[in-house]
């Protein structure tokens, strides 16, 4: 049965999608060992299969949908909510283009189950520009023409603030590490890096 | 009817006046003397720009329709098999799902990948679990997947097709005549194109009409395919592909997804979206395949070349063909050429074009032969290769290699091969470029729209992948109009413009596109000068317009300001089409054929791990006169990065035993990524070319063919050892220098 309260604090952090599944596998294999007042507890704590009441903070909006336990927080955000602006390229934790802000920490949106980032502020691509004023990343890749397709973009560009937030005069070999995770397929590099060095100018590096 | 006009062809360093004639109405042509104010002058920024960095850019993947279903796939896991039976009964009764629906060609699968069904359902995770559940039985049949195993006489698939050779001259009299001989035999990978934005297009049936939006490099062709799936006409038939997630030529052509999308969609009545997931992306949807050329090239004393032969095997899939040789025949002056291709299959997905069909492999085979015939002479191969490609002034070849060799360096940083001390040996490698496409005539109908408060509206249906179009499209029509690119706007990306535009491939968008809105533009502001002309009494095609200052050449006391000059345009608009025609006929106006470039590599290796970065690339392009600079160049550097990326790192890995791809996923197939791009210089060198008004020749692929080639050829220079096969791995490094028992 799915909770009608929305209590999920069972779900232990730190989760990645792989270890829940593999988690729930173990889980099933010792149950019958720990007895039923174990079983029934987990039934009525128990999420899914069927859609469960969540709530998301995204860009600082609160909503509460249904989703299935299992779904990522791209998949929700992009199937249940149409915030496309974030791209899913390889679903598996490889390339970054998925990457979003949870409580201002960039992660890999595909490898994070939507349950999991419940009462966390929730930062997009679409959340990163102020007062419909750009970025200095955003302005800084359109200056310099660091972008083709635009698909790897959101990821590489808030990837690349939050290198900036943490260091404002970040040297290039500190922004290619903090892009390490990130694959351009058109080959924008050349130009990402110059759009880094522009920032990090500006502020003065 | 006709205006003769002169003009100043050639190169940076080279030119020639030459005559010929303009039909009446058309543009002139943009040759030496006439300075660009717009196009390929100071950088414009991206017209998309906004919209990709807000992720406001709305992608086919990124479509989301009312009531919309999605769907999934089930794929055949066996490398070849019999399909005995399907029995999707349980699928269908699954929750969410609205349909199931059997693939055509269901008698045998000829690769692991192949399509058995499609469901759709509510949502994809219900469209997955459906899939899953369809029940398939297999007959499961021999089958080939290693390109070394697919023998070249005893195929088990299917015969081995061999082509004509080619054949220039008499190479067996071209190796007698040489004073040195190489011979031996290159191999390349097969190497998946890994757009970001995956295979994919939503179906939608709505008031009688179809419309796909299309992840598609190829606008109108999909027009025609999606038309014919769903049976509806082609006027209630229309295609949307406004954004792009890249395509390399893997999406160039009709889907058997895409049949099915429309096919479900028409019989469920509501849109059906599929976006293929990476595993099929990278084991059905094309991918640049694997070649294996036997190479014999040799030269004279002083390097200048006698004779080339290549024999290539391709490896295309288990059908269709592939072709390598187009590089030995094209990219040197040889007298004597002879190639060869025989195409081999095995039992894999299809190739597809890939940023210059054949060419990157070929010209590996062809750079590293030359480089091992240099190391054997002892000669510098610079030297050697500027030798065998100083044809014509007028050529830009020998100049480009010069100022690229100036640029990056060469003389400074050759070294014999070998001979850097080490650990970490530094190496410097060159290679050619040459592509051989320009744009086609009548391909592309442009609209240029002028308004009365200054503003122009160009429109064409084409699409822009990620090469920068949109851009290249306002910059053209700036320049045209001589006012400023924000002031143009760019309608493209739906058939429902009606105005036909070229597919993305060849690297023919620009040489069609480019000259087809200089018309249109050069047209519609005919018109409006007309209207002023009267009052100056001039001859309209004596006004020009030059950063927004209307003025007569005949008499330039007589100007205006453009916005003043455009309030003649009035309220119903000025608007006009342009074609590409035909570029002029005439003996000698050309500046040889295609586009060239040459490239400069340097890497380092660490000869006790076997590590090799490339550190540096110089890239020499032209590409006629580039209409909008910072976005050719971003195309050059990005072909360079496929470049070094397919030279060091990528390799499709087929396990022999279970007939699968091993590392469809992204995390297990490398691609170059930040810590690893080479610093890249990227040098437009213009050519003059009245090959169109515009001057205009697409640079997509050719800055893509001799990267991995130059990158080779300096490993070879660093560690003073060929290494035959791509990717260059440090397993491959350490095997060269110390053996196989190292």
């Amino acid at each position: 049965m799915p909770d009608k309260k929305g209590n999920h604090s069972e779900i232990p952090d730190g989760v990645s999608r792989r270890s829940f599944l593999k988690g729930m596998g173990t889980g099933a294999a010792i149950l019958p060992a720990l007895g039923k007042t174990v079983e029934a507890a987990d039934l009525e704590n128990r999420f899914g299969p069927e859609p469960a009441p969540i709530t998301l903070t995204i860009n600082e909006k609160i909503y509460h949908l249904q989703v299935e336990p299992r779904e990522t927080l791209i998949e929700v955000l992009r199937n249940r909510l149409n915030i496309t602006g974030t791209k899913v390229v390889c679903d598996n934790g490889s390339c970054g283009a998925c990457t979003v802000y949870l409580d201002g920490a960039p992660v890999y949106g595909c490898m994070m189950l939507a349950v999991k980032a419940q009462n966390k502020q929730i930062t997009t691509i679409e959340g990163i520009s102020q007062n419909g004023k750009l970025h200095p990343v955003q302005e800084a890749f359109i200056e310099a023409d660091a972008l083709q397709c635009g698909f790897c973009t959101p990821g590489f560009v808030m990837s690349m603030a939050k290198v900036f937030e943490e260091n404002p005069k970040a040297s290039l070999i500190e922004v290619k590490q903090g892009l390490a995770g990130h694959i351009c397929r058109c080959g924008a590099y050349a130009q990402i890096f110059k759009a880094a060095e522009n920032v990090s100018k500006r502020n003065g590096g | 009817m006709v205006k003769n006009i002169s003009a100043l062809i050639g190169h940076d360093d080279v030119t020639k006046l030459v005559q010929f004639d303009v039909p009446d109405g058309e543009p002139g042509f943009w040759d030496k003397q006439y300075k660009f104010v717009v196009a390929g002058e100071k950088p414009v920024r991206r017209l998309d720009g906004m919209e990709k960095v807000t992720g406001k850019a709305k992608y086919t993947y990124d479509i989301y329709r009312p009531n919309q279903l999605c769907a999934e796939l089930v794929l055949c896991p066996h490398a070849h098999a019999r399909i005995v039976g399907v029995d999707a009964s349980k699928a269908e009764k699954m929750p969410g799902v609205r349909g199931v629906m059997l693939a055509e060609n269901l008698d045998a699968a000829m690769f692991a990948g192949w399509i058995i069904a499609m469901v759709a359902a509510d949502t994809i995770q219900q469209a997955r679990d459906a899939a899953r559940s369809v029940l398939v039985e297999y007959d499961a049949q021999d089958f080939v997947v290693l390109e070394d195993d697919a023998g070249k006489d005893d195929n088990p698939i299917r015969k081995p097709s061999s082509g004509n050779p080619s054949i220039k001259g008499d190479v067996e009299k071209g190796f007698q005549e040489a004073f040195a001989v190489h011979e031996a035999e290159y191999v390349t990978q097969t190497t998946p194109h890994n757009c970001l934005e995956t295979h994919g297009c939503v179906a939608e049936f709505k008031n009688g009409e179809l419309t796909v939006w299309f992840s598609t490099q190829s606008l109108w062709s999909m027009q025609q395919a999606v038309a014919g799936y769903g049976g509806m006409p082609l006027n209630k038939t229309r295609v949307i592909t406004e954004y792009m997630g890249g395509g390399f030529g893997s999406k160039l052509f009709g889907e058997q997804f895409a049949d099915m999308c429309v096919k479900m969609a028409k019989k469920i009545g509501r849109p059906i979206k599929f976006m293929a997931n990476r595993y099929f992306d990278s084991v059905a949807c094309g991918n640049k395949p694997a070649a294996k050329m036997h190479v014999k090239i040799g030269a004279q004393k002083d390097g200048a070349f006698t004779a080339i032969r290549a024999d290539c095997l391709n490896y295309p899939g288990f059908s269709g063909g592939a072709s390598v040789a187009t590089p030995f025949r094209s990219h040197y002056e040889c007298p004597n050429i002879y190639t060869q291709e025989t195409n081999v299959y095995t039992n894999t997905g299809l190739s597809r074009p890939f940023r210059a069909p054949g060419r990157p492999q070929g010209s590996f085979g062809l750079e590293m032969a030359i480089e091992e015939l240099c190391m054997k002479m002892g000669l510098d191969p610079y030297e050697v290769k500027i030798k065998n490609v100083d044809v014509s002034p007028l050529d830009p070849r020998k100049y480009q290699f010069e100022v690229g060799a100036e640029r990056f360096g060469w003389k400074k940083k050759f070294k014999k091969h070998g001979s850097d001390a080490g650990p970490v040996k530094t190496g410097v490698g060159c290679a050619v470029t040459y592509w051989g496409y320009s744009g086609d005539p009548g391909g592309a109908v442009c609209r240029c729209t002028l308004f009365m408060d200054g503003s122009a509206e160009v429109a064409i249906g084409c699409q822009d992948l990620g090469t920068g179009f949109r851009t290249m499209a306002a910059c053209t029509a700036a320049e045209t109009l001589g006012i400023d690119v924000q002031r143009i706007q760019v309608l493209t990306g739906d058939t429902d413009i009606g105005l036909v535009g070229p597919l993305s491939g060849g690297s023919k968008t620009t040489p069609t596109v480019a000259p087809a809105i200089k018309s249109a533009c050069y047209k519609a502001q005919q018109k409006l000068f007309g209207r002023i002309a009267g009052d100056w009494d001039a001859k309209p095609e004596d006004i020009v317009c030059r950063e927004n200052a209307v003025f007569n050449k005949e008499n330039p006391e007589q100007k205006m300001p453009w916005n003043e000059a455009a309030q003649k345009v009035g309220s119903n608009m000025i608007v006009a089409l342009g074609e590409h025609i035909p570029p002029p006929d005439v003996e000698g106006i050309r500046i040889g054929t295609g586009l060239r470039g040459a490239q400069f590599a340097q890497v380092e290796v660490n000869v006790e791990t076997g590590k090799i970065s490339c550190k540096k690339v110089v890239a020499v392009q032209d590409c006629g006169r580039a209409m909008a600079k910072a976005q050719a160049e971003s195309q050059i550097c990005g072909g360079v990065i496929q470049g070094v990326s397919y030279a060091l790192f990528e390799d499709r890995i087929m396990d022999s035993v279970l007939g699968r791809q091993l590392n469809p996923q992204m995390e297990h197939y490398k691609i170059l990524n930040a810590m690893e791009a080479p610093d890249i210089e990227p040098i437009l060198i213009d050519v003059f070319d009245p090959v169109n008004c515009a001057s205009a020749k697409g640079i997509g692929e050719p800055p893509h063919v001799p990267t991995a080639a130059a990158v080779a050829c300096a490993v070879c220079n660093a560690i003073g050892k060929p290494i035959r096969s791509l990717p260059i791995t440090p397993y491959k490094v350490l095997e060269a220098l110390y053996g196989e028992r190292r």
